[in-house]
């Protein structure tokens, strides 16, 4: 089970939050391969071009807060290409906007994360990710 | 007053001058004055038997008028009776039927006769107490001249109706309660 | 000697009844003597007849029997008739039986025939006395006829007297009927020239009596009263017209008494729009003298231009209409003018309308500031509208910075705890207190950062959709979260059943937790001991949060509202705002909030809240009609 690499598909244009993310991961044991995209615009193209044969992200880790495009202009694109929409996703976000967690609830994601303010709550994050990713499978 | 009596005789004398010269002046003036009398006295109707009985002036005793009385009534009246003179001699005793008696001086029977003389009879006398006797006309001389006196008493027991205008001629009327 | 017609009625009457009384018993006399002396013959024939008869009838019994004294006494009868002058009687033979002569006059002889003669002055009777129808003497009667003149003596006299006396009695008469007649006509006289004299109608003639001059009284009453009535009737004309005029006047003044102080200047006109009247008001405005207005063409008053264009209305006014126009004209005198006028018809009696009467203002001015007001309310409109878009955008401003400061902020909390962690043991002395300071600051700013965005966001999330929220769940949540201090504290928050209101739950968590944080925070020596208490009063429920804390003085319970104002600085934890938040949550939901309290006597706060809470449909057109005026 630990041979196990999963495959992450990070949509977040803070490098520091990415690295923090790496930081969590590494601590919660998650064997993963991240590719990440730090634009919403890139992102969206991405996701658009992905066809079946590549190979399929287990888990998308969106912020909604991106240049160029928001994240949900990502996921819906992600929701339209028959190759990614089977993708569980969990959202990160700093927000904490009740209109924002309003918009969320619509789009049937698998978690919605607010980024914590602290670094003990931004390692956790590790081990919720691979909780998600242990119930993807 | 003798002229008096003389011209009244004369007067008479002067209608019948044939008789005159025998009789006495005073008792030719006495006879004018009982015809006078009858023109002034009333005498109840009873006094006449009728209307023409003869109105009889009756002399009771003898006759001192001599035919002066006769003569001068001789053709008058009283009312519708005939005057006529009667003697009345002496013993007859009934003078019913003379309305007027005259009593000369003379005879001096008039106390025993008048009171038994009945209603209207007219009594005429001389002497001195006639009326008192009861007589109604008494002759008096007086100053020579022929005055009478009346008792009206006597008169009005008689039924006689003297009127008031011999009444006032007369010398003196007696007229009972002291008239 | 003046004709009769010209002497006094008075001297006429009493000549009239002179004449008249005199000319009567003159004639009646006249013939009276003449009837006087036929019939007394006649009469003294037969009366001396019978006389004679009646002596010669008594004398009988005295003739008969010669009785001359009972004669004499019959004769001395005559002595009751004073004209026997001689009287005897004879006897057949002729001589004489008794004789009455009181004038010594000796009797003449008897004569034989005839038995009544007139001879000379005296008339002889003769009368044979009878005794039953035998003449027994002759009785003689001698009459003197003297007693006939004299007879006619006193009559003239008798005549005479009673002329005197009549004309005494006509004298009085003459006084009286002065009094009846001519005093009266006198009297009707003077009070016809006094009426003449002073034209007094009222005064009336009494009325003495009731025959022609009554008539003629009550006549002169009836011309008198006839002719007082026209007086009246002329006098009360006059003093009706006197009146009339001095109302016209008066009514005159008036209206220029009210047209002068009117603002708006009023005019009549007539059908030839000449002026007939026009008040002060309107010759000053159009600075002319009145005599230049009133009777000239209105055209030539205000100028052809002006009245062209107040010709349409001056038209439909001549047609019976009432008109009320604005209209901006060129007055000949000055110049362009806003004019506000009203024409109202005016009317003959037959309902004709001969002209109107114009009330005008002249509302240059007033256009002229409705046009400023216009613009200045439109500009007001549009920095209005400019400030609330300010208004809106700097709180959206305020409550994204707030959010996305956040962002940076976490950052650095995160990095300087990573830094800590990482190299925590390699710091020393100093360099660790700075981290700690910047660690410290950090975490102040993040709560400051999340009251901030609590406060703006309470406005900011205005869209989100109104829910019935249960007070004693939100009151539950405030507790829980409040769950640290209020153990530490040993407080007791105790509570009456609490009513629902409508809103979002998290603001009433808000404010209930705030209130009790603050009642905890600010605490006295003693326990805490809060209590919230619920009533209802005027349609809004009343929620009192007390405690008995340290109490606040009068002079701040505004100031604690204000947003970032802190009462005791840094010694008791708190970003300021709380109360502020507060303040917010209740007047969004259409609430008040106020404190009472004293220093060292606990505080009291109290919000209200509208007591049915409406229904979300009208939450939502609130909040549209707030979103207008934020438009605006």
């Amino acid at each position: 089970m630990s041979a196990q690499r999963y495959k992450i598909l990070v949509v977040e244009d803070n490098p520091s939050d990415v690295e923090l993310l790496r930081m969590a991961f590494k601590q919660a044991d998650l064997e993963c391969d991240l590719t990440v995209i730090g634009d919403g615009g890139d992102a969206l193209d991405f996701v658009r071009r992905q066809s079946p044969a590549d190979a399929r992200p287990d888990l998308a880790i969106l912020d909604l807060n991106l240049p160029r495009r928001d994240g949900v202009e990502v996921l819906d694109g992600m929701r339209a290409n028959p190759a990614l929409s089977a993708v569980p996703v969990a959202v990160l976000s700093s927000s904490s906007l009740p209109r924002e967690r309003a918009r969320l609830e619509t789009l049937h994601i698998r978690r919605y994360i607010q980024k914590p303010s602290d670094l003990d709550g931004f390692l956790k994050i590790g081990g919720e990710v691979k909780e998600l990713l242990r119930e993807a499978k | 007053m003798k002229r008096g009596l003389g011209i009244l005789a004369f007067c008479w004398l002067a209608a019948w001058p044939a008789r005159a010269a025998e009789v006495s002046p005073e008792y030719q003036v006495k006879a004018a004055f009982l015809l006078n009398f009858t023109r002034f006295i009333e005498w109840p109707r009873s006094a006449f038997s009728s209307p023409n009985a003869p109105f009889r002036i009756c002399i009771a005793g003898r006759d001192p008028f001599g035919g002066a009385l006769t003569a001068i009534i001789g053709g008058e009246r009283v009312n519708s009776h005939p005057l006529m003179v009667e003697k009345l001699e002496g013993g007859q005793v009934s003078f019913s039927h003379c309305p007027m008696i005259f009593f000369p001086r003379s005879e001096n029977n008039e106390a025993a006769l008048i009171p038994r003389l009945g209603r209207g009879v007219l009594t005429v006398g001389e002497t001195e107490d006639f009326l008192r006797i009861g007589g109604i006309i008494r002759f008096v001389l007086e100053n020579n001249r022929v005055r009478f006196d009346v008792n009206q008493t006597a008169a009005r027991r008689a039924g006689l109706l003297i009127s008031s205008r011999l009444l006032k001629i007369a010398r003196y009327v007696e007229s009972g309660g002291g008239q | 000697m003046r004709p009769f017609r010209d002497i006094p009625v008075e001297r006429k009457l009493l000549v009239t009844i002179l004449a008249t009384t005199a000319l009567a018993l003159l004639l009646s006399g006249l013939s009276f003597l003449v009837l006087d002396t036929v019939f007394f013959r006649q009469q003294l024939r037969r009366d001396l007849s019978a006389q004679a008869r009646i002596i010669a009838e008594n004398s009988t019994a005295a003739v008969a029997f010669d009785d001359a004294k009972s004669a004499e006494e019959t004769l001395n009868s005559l002595r009751e008739r004073p004209h026997v002058t001689a009287a005897c009687i004879y006897r057949l033979d002729g001589s004489i039986l008794a004789s009455y002569s009181p004038a010594r006059q000796t009797c003449p002889p008897p004569r034989t025939s005839g038995n009544l003669i007139f001879l000379g002055g005296r008339m002889e009777v003769f009368e044979t006395i009878a005794l039953k129808d035998r003449p027994v003497g002759k009785l003689v009667l001698v009459y003197d006829l003297g007693e006939i003149s004299e007879r006619l003596r006193i009559y003239g006299v008798l005549i005479l007297a009673v002329l005197l006396i009549s004309g005494a009695i006509a004298m009085r008469f003459s006084v009286r009927l002065r009094e009846r007649i001519v005093a009266p006509i006198e009297e009707l006289a003077s009070y016809a020239a006094h009426v003449a004299e002073t034209r007094d109608y009222t005064i009336r003639v009494r009325e003495q009596s009731r025959d022609e001059l009554g008539v003629l009284v009550e006549s002169f009453n009836a011309m008198l009263f006839s002719i007082q009535s026209r007086d009246d009737d002329l006098r009360k004309a006059l003093a009706d017209r006197e009146q009339a005029l001095a109302q016209a006047k008066n009514a005159r003044e008036q209206l220029e008494m009210i047209t002068d102080t009117m603002a708006s200047a009023v005019t009549r006109c007539g059908r030839d729009h000449r002026l007939i009247w026009a008040s002060r008001q309107y010759s000053r405005w159009l600075n002319l003298p009145p005599d230049q207005i009133v009777g000239q063409p209105l055209a030539a008053v205000i100028g052809e231009d002006a009245f062209a264009a107040l010709r349409p209305f001056i038209d439909r006014v001549l047609t019976g209409e009432r008109v009320e126009y604005e209209v901006e004209a060129d007055f000949k005198t000055i110049g362009r003018r806003w004019v506000r006028g009203t024409y109202v018809p005016t009317r003959r009696e037959n309902g004709q309308v001969d002209g109107w009467v114009a009330e005008l203002s002249d509302i240059t001015a007033l256009k002229r500031a409705q046009a400023d007001v216009v613009r200045i309310n439109q500009q007001l409109q549009r920095s209005n509208s400019s400030l609330a878009r300010s208004n809106e955008d700097l709180e959206r401003f305020a409550y994204v910075a707030s959010h996305d400061l956040q962002e940076p902020l976490r950052m650095v909390t995160t990095y300087s705890q990573l830094l800590i962690r990482t190299y925590g043991g390699q710091l020393r002395g100093e360099a660790a207190a700075f981290v700690d300071t910047i660690v410290d600051g950090t975490r102040r700013m993040q709560t400051l950062l999340s009251d901030l965005l609590a406060y703006t966001g309470i406005n900011a999330e205005s869209d989100q959709p109104a829910e019935q929220v249960d007070l004693n769940a939100a009151l539950e949540t405030a507790k829980r979260n409040l769950n640290a201090a209020i153990a530490e504290s040993g407080a007791q928050v105790t509570s009456d059943p609490l009513p629902c209101a409508r809103g979002h739950e998290g603001h009433f968590v808000s404010l209930l937790q705030n209130l009790i944080g603050n009642a905890i925070k600010y605490r006295s020596n003693d326990p805490p001991r809060i209590h919230i208490a619920v009533r209802r009063q005027g349609g809004e429920m009343r929620i009192e949060v007390s405690d008995n804390g340290i109490g606040i003085a009068p002079e701040y319970h505004r100031q604690i509202f204000v947003p970032f104002k802190r009462l005791h600085g840094r010694r008791i934890p708190g970003s300021g705002i709380g109360l502020a938040i507060c303040q917010r949550v209740v007047e969004r939901y259409g609430g008040r909030i106020w404190v009472e309290s004293q220093v060292g006597a606990g505080s009291k706060f109290i919000f209200t809240l509208p007591e049915a809470a409406p229904p979300a449909r009208e939450v939502a057109a609130a909040r549209e009609g707030s979103n207008e005026r934020a438009a605006l």
